[in-house]
């Protein structure tokens, strides 16, 4: 017999029966899409907070289940819930003010002192996969607004299709464009003025 | 010093780079039994709202009902035949009171 546990009818099934009362039917689409939704966060989100946003993904999911449609297979109108999941966490995060900036410990500045002078791609390669640029790029990111971290991320980290983020952000094609172009400038920008800092702090010394 | 555009590159590239090495994330079952535990907590409200489908049905009534009453009393006071005295009969079914009203 055919397994179609893979197929939009085994979803359809399990959404059926979630909606008809069986709550724990709702545990084999999470088993499905678990790691999917997993991945979109962690991409977005920091990692001390993915648990937090993957459970609210879940959670809204199961509560907008009812408005499900179906015209779009599900697990792309769960990509979506948690697009905006991140998305809002960000809002909040700022709304909050609970973003605090942090700054740049000597490792960091070590780390782009070593890619500004690495002369070989193998450095250069061995140098990325550092914690430490890991860490400087979320102080980039940081100092973005939710909207432009969120297009930055998908259309430039993540090679992201722009009429895919569009339709994932839930917003036009022509204002997605606009946004990365914009999120891409002042990204550039905390690059220059991080380079600066460190400049004048080695002049100063 | 203003940093050149080529250092500000670099350091792009190497920001773009240092994502590929971020770890993957996979669903622990603590965290799946975690949003279970809320998921279930979230059911049982929606079956109570569910289940007093007949104080819907009595809302749906009572406004169908309303809107009746009032066709009715615009019919009747639309109509030339003594519009007092169908009032009368249609709220009151008195004949007493239709005679009163009548005599007014």
């Amino acid at each position: 017999m055919k397994d179609n546990r893979r197929g939009d009818d085994f979803d359809s099934e399990v959404i059926r029966r979630v909606l008809e009362g069986d709550v724990n039917a709702f545990e084999s689409l999470m088993d499905k899409y678990g790691d999917r939704v997993c991945r979109i966060v962690r991409n977005h989100v920091p990692r001390d907070h993915t648990e937090e946003v993957v459970h609210e993904v879940f959670v809204r999911a199961y509560r907008s289940l009812p408005g499900y449609t179906a015209k779009a297979p599900f697990g792309h109108w769960l990509s979506k819930i948690a697009v905006r999941c991140c998305y809002d966490f960000f809002r909040n995060r700022r709304r909050n003010r609970e973003i605090v900036l942090t700054n740049l410990t000597e490792d960091h500045q070590k780390w782009v002192d070593a890619v500004r002078t690495a002369e070989s791609h193998e450095v250069f390669e061995k140098e990325a996969g550092r914690k430490e640029a890991g860490e400087v790029l979320e102080y980039a990111l940081e100092r973005l607004s939710a909207a432009d971290r969120m297009v930055l991320t998908m259309l430039h980290l993540d090679g992201v299709p722009v009429k895919e983020a569009a339709d994932l952000l839930g917003w036009s094609v022509v204002g997605v464009k606009v946004r990365a172009y914009r999120a891409k400038r002042k990204m550039r920008k905390i690059v220059s003025e991080l380079l600066d800092e460190k400049d004048h702090e080695d002049e100063s010394r | 010093m203003k940093a050149d555009e080529e250092e500000i590159s670099r350091i792009e590239n190497a920001l773009l780079s240092a994502r590929r090495y971020r770890e993957t994330e996979r669903m622990s079952p603590r965290l799946k039994s975690g949003i279970m535990r809320d998921i279930r907590a979230a059911a049982a409200p929606r079956d109570e709202v569910r289940e007093p489908v007949s104080l819907r049905v009595v809302w749906r009534f009572a406004a169908t009902a309303s809107l009746v009453a009032v066709l009715v009393l615009f019919y009747t006071f639309g109509s030339n035949l003594g519009a007092e005295y169908e009032a009368a009969m249609f709220f009151g079914d008195d004949i007493l009171i239709a005679g009163s009203l009548d005599l007014l």
